[in-house]
């Protein structure tokens, strides 16, 4: 084996040893780096894609349950409204009843108090009919203890009798 | 140092040959470029077992930095190489060649960084190797998708432009992918030198080494590998 100095652009079999030398490196590296890369990444990506997905179907989930809760919150409201209507027109209606019920009872009462009133009416107007009789016969007597015509006797009459009516209705007047 | 200097601008790029005799053939190879491979492989090596390390850790485990660190590699190199497949099936099916391409490609430009070290991209055997690669893969994932007949049709449709067709994709697309990196590599390593003679007294040399090859390595390593991604989709993609 000689050495010598060459060309700067000197072609010899140092192309096709260093070819063989990459092809070994290839193959070194084919089983030492890129298998298990292309393995490791490929998992990683699986990981990442499944953990991605993962992901997606909480934040679905948690979209979901967002418009769940949501509808429920509107029927809730809905609820709500529908038991103060409830509620309201329950109160309406134990006003009414109550207004009802007051009526009555002051039209029962204003009732009993006009029959008790006819009743005070009526003991009243017996007692006058019992004054005036009294009167009748005081009348007569003091008739009687006169000389009496027929025309005076019925003279008097008619006024004590018109007296009695005059004073039976002020006596009614004054009771109303 | 500058005695240094002036010697490797001298011989700079040159490489030294050694000729071994087996069987009455005349072998040449470019032992140095060969080591320098070699290192950046087992360096892309010693990189591979320590991800390998990192991913055994349950994947249901909140992922450490190093997973942190290879979950957002491995998501830029799809974006930024594999999705410029036509089909992100077939992407992920590249995603090993070239993975390791980049990898190595970057690992080998960065070698220069290291002290006593150098590129084996700066050698036209490496770039030029590996564009042929690349152009025999297109190839055959040209005949897989599209049949020996799709093959005969790239070329010889219409007959009359067939020439033109095969030296540009047969001889001129291998040849401008592996000088293009070769070049780039070179005249970095030429500029670095010659900066570093001329610029000596009043420049950290590593700082300036450090400077230019993190970056431009990067971006060498991602270039050679896109035209990679390129030729081989324009092979495979339907017209």
């Amino acid at each position: 084996m000689g050495a010598e100095w060459g060309k700067i652009i000197d072609f010899n079999w140092t192309l096709v040893i260093n070819l063989l030398q990459f092809a070994v490196l290839l193959v070194l590296l084919r089983w030492l780096l890129w298998k298990p890369a292309i393995k490791y990444i490929d998992k990683r990506r699986e990981l990442i894609a499944s953990r991605m997905a993962a992901a997606k179907t909480s934040e679905e989930k948690a979209g979901e349950l967002v418009v769940e809760r949501e509808a429920e919150l509107v029927t809730a409201k809905k609820e709500s409204v529908a038991i103060l209507e409830e509620a309201r027109e329950r109160a309406e209606k134990s006003f009414e009843d109550a207004k009802q019920r007051a009526k009555e009872e002051a039209d029962r009462i204003l009732a009993d108090a006009r029959v008790q009133m006819e009743h005070e009416r009526d003991r009243v107007l017996a007692d006058l009919k019992a004054q005036y009789a009294e009167m009748v016969v005081l009348g007569t007597e003091r008739v009687l203890s006169r000389e009496v015509r027929v025309e005076d006797h019925r003279r008097l009459l008619d006024q004590l009798l018109a007296e009695i009516d005059e004073a039976a209705l002020d006596g009614v007047k004054e009771k109303r | 140092m500058r005695e240094q200097l002036g010697r490797l601008l001298e011989r700079l790029g040159q490489k030294e040959v050694a000729t071994w005799h087996i069987g009455g053939f005349a072998i040449q190879v470019d032992p140095k470029t060969i080591v320098m491979s070699g290192i950046a492989s087992i360096l892309v090596l010693i990189l591979a077992l320590f991800l390998r390390r990192a991913l055994r850790q349950p994947i249901e485990e909140k992922p450490n930095r190093t997973q942190g660190a290879l979950d957002i590699a491995m998501d830029l190199l799809d974006s930024q190489l594999l999705g410029n497949f036509s089909s992100p099936g077939f992407g992920a099916r590249m995603l090993p060649f070239i993975g390791t391409l980049f990898l190595y490609i970057l690992a080998s430009n960065w070698l220069s960084l290291l002290p006593g070290l150098e590129a084996p991209t700066a050698d036209p055997n490496v770039t030029l190797g590996l564009a042929l690669m690349v152009l025999v893969m297109s190839h055959y994932y040209l005949v897989r998708t599209k049949g020996l007949r799709g093959l005969g049709k790239e070329y010889f449709s219409p007959w009359w432009l067939s020439p033109i067709k095969i030296l540009s994709e047969v001889v001129a697309r291998p040849l401008s992918h592996g000088f293009r990196l070769f070049g780039n590599v070179f005249a970095e390593m030429v500029l670095v030198t010659i900066f570093l003679a001329k610029l000596e007294p009043f420049v950290v040399p590593i700082g300036l080494r450090a400077i230019f090859g993190i970056g431009f390595g990067l971006i060498q390593a991602f270039v050679f590998t896109i035209l990679t991604v390129a030729y081989i989709n324009l092979a495979i993609e339907k017209h």
